[in-house]
């Protein structure tokens, strides 16, 4: 039960309008320990984010009405703390350009569709550690 | 001058006084050389011979007496005595040999004989020894008688050389007398000779004064003509010029009337360019040239005097009308020639009894020429400034039109670059769809644009109407009219509205020239002014040229504007073709991405039943994800390769093949809490399609229903029998709906693509529509913003057994 342990206590939004993505990843974080928070849609994640106050953002990036690039937008405007909270893009779109943009845009990773479970769960881990490091000081 | 008697008179007098100057001064002179010269040989060798003579006579006596003395004593000292003034004898002897020839023969001959009787005496003296011995008394006495004869000899010859210098002194002496009377008797004369020889220069001055005021008359005469061409040099206009000209002569010219004409050899014609006084032909005037008195003037460039106009009445030109005009008058033609270029003839008329003489000719002629001069440099500068604006013209087009690419751009440079300069309006017509259009227009005056804007909207040039600007396209050649009358105008009009505009455009001058490139005319540049006669035919040329860099232009621009339509359609289907295979690649890898995915999950750990099976739905229904795209994909490279879909036409229930599309989306409806309504049909109609297709088009459609459609929404499907013998099928959502202006774009396959990349809408509104169309059909939509769409499609009925059932092995 060494993995369940990884991403223990960690609140994590999960934004993706397509459920069969989205139940897997909640499968997937959640066995290891995770709480997960679902979402379709960007207006609904933003709600969730101020309601249930996650840790950690995972979100797909093309999505209908108001896609993954409006989100970060949103997340990036919101008031201290919230601002900062570390967001993950999960996208079909691989090429260098997809990343360049995901990242210039505000996303504190990108990963591209398909990856290893492992990728995403220890980028989770990553990122709450320094984020919580950041916050602390 | 030297020809001329006056001349001759001239050189002779001087002459004649040049010779008495040179006498008066020259004879005296070598008169008084001669004297002078006499004078200095009496004094230099007249005198010396005498004394020399005296001085031989002297040393031979004392000879004489030394030998006596040796005799009579013995002593030495006689014998060197003796010797001294022998030495004396011979040193004089030699210096009147030097003085003879100066002193004439008779002194020469003399000085001969003293030398020849010295040297006598001396050879005696030595003979007898006179000297060395002293002799016995009666001996000596012996030979001293015996050789006295020869002693007297050289003292009678010394004697002989003082008469002759003597002689030659009287000589000289009576030759300067006579010189002296020589000077006396010649200053008479000149003294005589000096007289008619004042007058003469008297005379010559008087001439010379004569000659210098006729000078300075002519020279007065010139600075009037030099004025009257200065007048002319300060008039630059051709028009300024004539006038000043015909001023000029008839005050020059003592005339009553004075005009000119200009020759226009080309059309075979004289006009009337300027005129001054009564009874001459209006400006602007013409008549023939070949057979006219003009032409003969000119022709022997010489000025013409004509008496009597009386005799020319009959004559059916300008001077026939002037004759009639001018009742008892005389004229003058003088040619105006400049330059060996014929530029027309001066005409002054005198009133009788005053008339012309051939004596004025030179005046006359003088003027002619510097008028000629100023109007050949009117002419030039006229042609010089029109050339100039030309040249400005093409300096500034060239330019813009090398550089506008933008076809709109192009034309209207072409016609703006012509107005004013050249002309007051301007036009491009060019064919297009075998049809003449009036491409582009300029009016120097904005107010009239409207009337242009009226040729353009209603009256375009037909090509079975036989106008200008219909023959230049036709036959690529220029036509010029230079001065545009009321009828000529009438001839290219449609109707009398159309006649109206054109006269209110004030069309008096126009050149209609053709835009040709690579030997085809695809249209014609007209040019036109509201001055008369403002284009030539020397303009044509220069209209040439500037359609020639229009065409060009208007050639490339075209050419431009199609590559850069090709361009831009090519980098359109690059750009499309890379947005559907990223889309296409982005959708393909979401199912992928969920497969890889459960199956690592399932590898991983044991996984509870009942999630273990809902883990297997989710990799089936990203295998049918995939096959749907896959469809697609194949779909939409038939539609790009512009091939159609096949379909296999089959009558199929309507209401069958909605209920099977909700069944396929009813579970991804649930899942998102939509609530997916299928709604059957009253009475609907057989329709004749391929169903694997219509269920695809469905599909699409409600996966964008779905995918659009908030949680909590509804969808309904409907179909319905639609006019025209077709079948309305129709998916409504509660979604946000579409902007009124993407409404016709949705279904464009590159639009979609592009614009709704990032919305995951894929392709499937641009299959849906070539499926459609494919089957004849027709698809829209229908949108409220904020209120959901309705997406239709309509499907032929198939009512007849005997349609055809395969569409595709009918076509």
């Amino acid at each position: 039960m060494k993995d369940r342990a990884i991403l223990d206590g960690i609140r994590v939004l999960v934004v993706e309008d397509d459920k069969d993505t989205r139940d897997l990843i909640q499968f997937l974080l959640e066995s290891h320990g995770a709480t997960t928070i679902p979402a379709d849609n960007v207006m609904e994640a933003l709600e969730m984010l101020r309601k249930n106050g996650p840790h950690l953002v995972v979100t797909d990036i093309g999505m209908p009405d108001y896609n993954g690039y409006a989100f970060i937008a949103a997340v990036r405007k919101q008031q201290s703390p919230l601002q900062k909270i570390p967001v993950i893009a999960l996208t079909a779109y691989s090429t260098p350009a997809d990343r360049d943009t995901a990242l210039i845009s505000g996303f504190d990773e990108y990963l591209a569709k398909p990856f290893e479970p492992e990728q995403l769960l220890h980028t989770i881990r990553r990122l709450y550690d320094e984020h919580r490091l950041d916050t602390a000081a | 001058m030297t020809a001329t008697p006056t001349g001759q008179m001239y050189w002779l007098s001087g002459a004649f006084i040049s010779a008495v100057l040179v006498l008066l001064v020259a004879v005296p002179l070598v008169i008084s050389y001669q004297t002078t010269s006499t004078l200095i040989a009496l004094n230099e060798q007249a005198d010396p011979a005498d004394e020399l003579a005296s001085e031989i006579q002297t040393a031979l006596s004392h000879e004489f007496s030394a030998i006596i003395g040796f005799q009579a004593s013995g002593e030495e000292k006689y014998t060197g005595f003796y010797q001294q003034q022998t030495q004396i004898i011979t040193a004089a002897v030699a210096q009147l040999d030097r003085l003879a020839p100066t002193l004439g023969p008779a002194v020469q001959t003399a000085v001969k004989e003293i030398r020849i009787a010295v040297d006598q005496w001396h050879e005696h003296v030595r003979e007898n020894r006179l000297l060395e011995a002293q002799l016995p008394e009666v001996q000596f006495r012996q030979v001293l008688f015996d050789n006295e004869n020869i002693y007297e000899q050289a003292q009678q010859a010394t004697g002989k050389l003082n008469e002759a210098v003597t002689t030659w002194r009287s000589q000289q002496r009576a030759r300067v007398q006579n010189l002296t009377q020589l000077t006396t008797t010649l200053s008479i004369v000149f003294a005589f000779l000096a007289v008619p020889a004042v007058i003469l220069v008297v005379d010559i001055l008087r001439r010379l004064g004569v000659t210098s005021a006729y000078l300075e008359s002519r020279a007065k005469e010139e600075e009037a003509l030099r004025q009257v061409a200065h007048s002319l040099t300060g008039a630059l206009t051709l028009d300024d010029v004539l006038n000043r000209i015909t001023e000029t002569a008839a005050l020059a010219g003592d005339a009553e009337a004075v005009y000119i004409e200009t020759i226009n050899l080309k059309e075979n014609e004289i006009t009337c360019v300027a005129s001054y006084g009564s009874g001459v032909p209006p400006i602007g005037a013409k008549s023939a040239y070949e057979g006219s008195i003009v032409q003969q003037v000119v022709a022997s460039r010489e000025p013409q005097i004509v008496p009597d106009l009386e005799v020319h009445r009959e004559r059916k030109s300008l001077f026939g009308e002037l004759a009639r005009r001018s009742e008892k008058c005389a004229a003058m033609l003088v040619p105006l020639v400049a330059n060996d270029e014929v530029l027309g003839a001066l005409l002054l008329v005198r009133r009788h009894p005053k008339n012309f003489t051939p004596a004025e000719f030179p005046r006359v002629r003088i003027l002619a020429d510097v008028a000629s001069v100023a109007m050949q440099r009117a002419f030039t500068l006229e042609r010089l400034s029109q050339f100039r604006a030309e040249e400005h013209f093409i300096a500034e087009a060239a330019p813009i039109l090398a550089s506008s690419l933008d076809y709109q751009a192009t034309l209207n440079a072409v016609v703006r670059l012509a107005v004013p300069q050249i002309a007051d309006w301007s036009a491009v017509y060019l064919v297009e769809n075998g049809k003449i259009q009036l491409a582009q227009a300029a009016h120097s005056d904005p107010a009239k644009m409207a009337l242009v804007r009226r040729l353009q909207e209603n009256y375009l040039p037909l090509p079975e109407h036989d106008t200008a600007v219909v023959r230049v396209i036709r036959t690529g050649k220029p036509e010029l009219f230079s001065e545009v009358s009321d009828e000529l105008l009438r001839q290219n009009t449609h109707d009398e509205a159309h006649l109206e505009v054109l006269r209110r455009l004030n069309v008096r001058s126009s050149m209609v020239v053709p835009l040709s490139a690579g030997g085809e005319t695809f249209g014609a540049l007209s040019l036109v002014s509201e001055q008369p006669g403002r284009y030539r035919h020397e303009d044509l040329g220069f209209a040439e040229d500037i359609a020639r860099h229009a065409a060009l232009a208007i050639q490339n621009a075209r050419l431009y504007a199609s590559a850069d339509h090709a361009i831009r359609v090519r980098d359109d289907a690059i750009r499309a073709r890379d947005e559907i295979l990223r889309v296409v690649s982005h959708d393909l890898r979401n199912p992928v991405h969920n497969i890889q995915m459960t199956a690592k999950v399932l590898a991983a750990r044991s996984v509870p039943e009942e999630k273990r099976r809902s883990m297997v739905q989710i990799i089936s229904r990203a295998a049918e994800r995939m096959n749907r795209l896959i469809d697609d994909l194949l779909a939409v490279a038939r539609v790009r390769e512009g091939e159609k879909i096949s379909i296999d036409l089959q009558p199929l229930n309507p209401f069958d093949i909605i209920r099977e599309a909700c069944e396929i989306f009813s579970i991804q409806a649930r899942m998102k809490s939509i609530d997916l309504h299928c709604k059957p049909p009253g009475v609907v109609p057989t329709v004749l399609a391929d169903s694997h297709r219509i269920l695809q088009v469905l599909s699409n459609l409600l996966d964008n229903a779905i995918k659009f459609t908030p949680e909590g929404g509804r969808i309904t499907v409907t179909c319905e029998p639609y006019e025209g013998g077709r079948v309305r099928f129709a998916v409504r959502d509660t979604g946000r709906g579409i902007e009124q202006e993407n409404l016709g774009k949705i279904f464009d396959l590159f639009w979609q693509a592009k614009s709704t990349a990032h919305m995951g809408a894929g392709l499937g509104l641009g299959i849906a529509r070539a499926v459609v169309e494919q089957h004849g059909g027709q698809i829209w939509a229908e949108s409220q913003p904020g209120a959901g769409t309705t997406f239709f499609f309509t499907l032929p009925q198939a009512t007849r057994k005997q349609e055809p059932l395969n569409r595709e092995l009918a076509s």
